[in-house]
């Protein structure tokens, strides 16, 4: 039987959160006693009282933080790995995962005393010394902490000697994935046919401090200006959204303007061979309808729906009639934890975007909604005729290979 | 003592003596919240790990305090899985960073491999056959991180100098570098070979020892700082769940001359009991269970029999963390309870006797306890009885005067308290009778 893989997974801990992770959570004066709030937070029954109070007012955040806590305070990322790992066991013992490290060093500019990139990588790196067969770390990248050649550099001294098997891009910490800074990385990449995995709703972690910081003015460089009608749309929209007093004061609604799915389409025209993956495929509120209650729509700042739009870049044709980017792929993680998205996705196993939909689940994301167990049921059950097996066996494997990493090959 | 005797003396320096006895065994109280705080939040444990994150943090290479921290020595000493321990020993410290700079000498990678044989390379440009490709396995491949070192394994000496040359340069990097050197030694494989430089890790692993322990007790201070915040506000909890005033206790020490002689010569048992104790244990500084057994022995056994009041189990409550807690903070209050001071909540004292909706009540008659000799005392509760603006700003600054006294901590008012009875004694001396009319 092929591997089952998961393609989207987290081992990171909260120990890798920095400090105003939790700090933006809470209102100004609390700030001196984040300390003892955080402490009491580590206590299960704490934890269960906020969640239920903050799940009613809708405090996203606060929750998201909570899950960190849940998995993150009592674990190493080793505990956090087999704990998910454990669920897997009904599918056989040969399941990979593929764990998505995150860079949070840059999403504020406060201090803050959390384990860096380099410390998460180290430790993730340790794990899968121990896991060589089964876990496959992704490389959380941000082209603030290094840049060209240097980011380049970087990333292929870990990816070269398959410590690491692909990119991890969470642009709404507060970058665009056309930033200059990543050129480099993405021609290797593309060459090497290294995957790119980037997250992809209109919610999820964001750059904390002041927009203005990572926003300074309309036109953000790019490193594909030969693009100019797609960066024009671009640059359009970052100018309807900086002139918004509704969207620029609040810097969670970053996530609109820089995890927009048309900021590759300069990207994919520069490297149109790049494998790229959007995670949560665009997200389940955005693939359902009847969900479609998004304020910046409402207020005319962006009228896309995301699902729809990843939907189109995968299925761009050229003048001759053939696919133009062939090696975008969307996953179903976090998304699948919604019921409602299965006829949807049973839909898109019949049509010819069918071999580039992954599976994946988003743990530990996804504690909030159901164990991994339910979430493994739930799917597999709810996807009809073996298409769950081309997602997480054939089609996973034909986004890990790279010229580095051969999935066929096994780790002794 | 001899109440006659008594009237002539200072009555100034004995409320103020009372006044710190109240403060003293209240204080014990704070002390035991501010513990149970501490113990329930891993204070300890948290701040301990904040320092060796500071001390260690290296933002262009590592955090190697974070790599500490999941070494086998340190992790395994945590309790439950989410603790941290609330003690490094100076040994364990050193080893367990020694390890994490020393594990940079090695890169681990995994390379394609046929059978024994490497053919990464043949891999990498693709000239593999097919039947060749089938065959393959990745194999993990330990190899030194800096060039130039050869041979597979190091010493661990060797190992950690490698480790910390292969580190990209910082400020951390040159400390470490300024260890190892100032820990090289010369030695001699035979005696004929010639000498070569080795480190000695013994002594390096002593030197980083001292190091940290040096840290940590300039940390301690900051501990300290930190805990002043808590202390206050467990000062607060103290102050305003037993309803202490200090100025409306200040003028019922003034004003009540039997109570005043009561708590004095329960402030002198005190006194001797701290002093005796100190000297018993050769220390300076008691620790609050050793405090609490000082009042516990001066205390008269029939007062300690006293009834519990009803009115102060909203204290009890606010205590119920753990049973050690409880039991300690009861043992304060059935303490205090014994004086019958004017404390706690009652309907006819300040605040509540200011609502007369809520079931608070004014002085209706003179209550039969008051001799005419304590009208002035009566009077004072009389008036403190109306609820009024200057009643409210006055009870309101004697619950903050209280606050801020017992934040300041058991052991600074059990020395106040043995300095003043010291004063006391050694200030001249109460007239006798034939004194007087000479
Ligand atoms: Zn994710």
């Amino acid at each position: 039987m092929p591997r089952i893989t998961n393609i989207h997974s987290h081992i990171f801990t909260g120990r890798c959160a920095p400090d105003y992770f939790f700090r933006m959570a809470l209102p100004s004066w609390a700030d001196r006693w984040a300390d003892e709030i955080k402490a009491f937070l580590e206590k299960r029954w704490m934890r269960r009282l906020i969640k239920f109070f903050a799940s009613r007012r809708g405090n996203s955040q606060l929750l998201r933080y909570l899950q960190f806590i849940e998995v993150g305070t009592q674990s190493t990322q080793e505990e956090v790995f087999t704990s998910m790992q454990r669920a897997y066991a009904a599918l056989g013992a040969d399941t990979r995962f593929v764990a998505l490290t995150l860079n949070m060093d840059h999403m504020d500019t406060q201090p803050s005393g959390h384990a860096r990139i380099d410390d998460q990588l180290a430790e993730a790196e340790r794990v899968r010394s121990h896991f060589p067969d089964a876990l496959f770390p992704f490389l959380g990248v941000d082209p603030r902490h290094k840049q060209g050649a240097d980011l380049l550099g970087w990333a292929r001294e870990k990816i070269d000697r398959r410590a690491f098997f692909g990119i991890k891009l969470y642009p709404s910490i507060g970058f665009f994935p056309f930033d200059p800074a990543l050129d480099q990385l993405y021609d290797w990449a593309e060459q090497e046919q290294v995957p790119v995995m980037t997250h992809c709703t209109r919610s999820g972690t964001y750059y904390t401090g002041s927009m203005s910081n990572v926003l300074p003015n309309m036109r953000p460089p790019t490193l594909n200006p030969a693009a100019a009608k797609q960066m024009d749309s671009i640059y359009k929209r970052i100018g309807r959204f900086r002139e918004s007093d509704f969207t620029w004061k609040d810097s969670k609604y970053g996530c609109n303007i820089f995890l927009h799915p048309e900021n590759y389409e300069p990207v994919l025209h520069k490297y149109p061979d790049l494998k790229l993956c959007f995670a949560h495929f665009g997200g389940d509120d955005e693939m359902l309808p009847a969900k479609f209650k998004q304020p910046l729509r409402e207020k005319g700042i962006d009228a896309t729906n995301w699902h729809d739009e990843i939907k189109r870049i995968m299925g761009l044709l050229d003048d001759s009639g053939r696919p133009m980017y062939e090696n975008v792929y969307a996953d179903i993680s976090y998304t699948l934890s919604n019921k409602d998205v299965y006829p949807l996705l049973n839909t898109l196993m019949r049509t010819p975007l069918a071999g580039r939909i992954l599976f994946g689940t988003d743990f530990f994301m996804t504690v909030r909604e159901k164990s991994e167990a339910e979430l493994l049921q739930q799917c597999t059950t709810n996807l009809e005729n073996g298409h769950f097996q081309r997602m997480a066996a054939a089609n996973t494997t034909d986004y890990l290979r790279s010229r580095i990493y051969d999935p066929e090959v096994p780790f002794a | 003592m001899n109440p006659t005797q008594a009237a002539f003396e200072n009555p100034y320096l004995d409320t103020i003596i009372s006044l710190v006895l109240v403060y003293a065994l209240l204080s014990i109280l704070v002390s035991i919240i501010v513990e149970g705080w501490n113990r329930q939040l891993k204070a300890r444990g948290v701040f301990l790990q904040r320092m060796v994150f500071k001390l260690l943090d290296d933002p262009v290479n590592k955090n190697y305090g974070y790599r500490i921290y999941q070494h086998p020595i340190i992790s395994k000493m945590r309790k439950d899985g989410n603790g941290y321990p609330h003690y490094i020993p100076a040994e364990g410290f050193a080893n367990a960073l020694i390890d994490s700079l020393a594990e940079q000498a090695y890169t681990t990678s995994y390379r394609a491999f046929l059978g024994d044989s490497d053919v990464n390379d043949r891999y990498s440009t693709n000239s593999l056959s097919a039947a060749e490709r089938a065959q393959l396995v990745f194999k993990k491949v330990v190899a030194p991180t800096t060039t130039g070192s050869s041979g597979k394994e190091l010493a661990p000496g060797d190992r950690l100098v490698a480790g910390v040359r292969a580190m990209a340069d910082s400020e951390l990097k040159s400390l470490l570098a300024n260890f190892i050197e100032r820990n090289m030694k010369s030695f001699k494989a035979d005696a004929n070979s010639p000498e070569a430089l080795r480190l000695d890790i013994d002594k390096l692993k002593g030197e980083i020892g001292h190091w940290f322990d040096d840290y940590m007790d300039r940390c301690s201070g900051q501990f300290k700082e930190q805990q002043r915040r808590k202390l206050w506000i467990a000062g607060f909890l103290v102050a305003i769940t037993l309803n202490v005033d200090s100025l409306h206790l200040t003028k019922v020490f003034l004003l009540d001359s039997d109570l005043r002689e009561s708590m004095v010569a329960e402030a002198e048992r005190v006194a001797d009991g701290y002093e005796a104790e100190k000297q018993r244990l050769g220390r300076d500084t008691l620790s609050t269970e050793e405090l609490m057994s000082v009042a516990q022995n001066a205390m008269d056994s029939a007062q300690r029999k006293a009834v519990l009041e009803q009115r102060e189990k909203q204290l009890e409550q606010l205590t119920q963390v753990d049973s050690v807690f409880d039991a300690q903070a009861e043992q304060v209050l059935a303490h205090v309870r014994s004086w019958q001071l004017p404390l706690g909540w009652n309907r006819t004292e300040a605040p509540w006797s200011w609502f007369p909706a809520l079931g608070g009540e004014r002085l209706k008659e003179i209550p039969k306890e008051f001799k005419p000799s304590q009208r002035a005392l009566l009077d004072h509760f009389r008036k403190r009885n109306k609820g009024s603006f200057g009643n409210f700003i006055k009870w309101m600054a004697g619950i903050l005067i209280s606050s801020w006294s017992l934040s300041l901590g058991a052991p600074f008012w059990f020395e106040a308290l043995s300095k003043l009875i010291n004063i006391r004694r050694s200030g001249p001396k109460p007239k006798t009778l034939q004194e007087r009319n000479a």
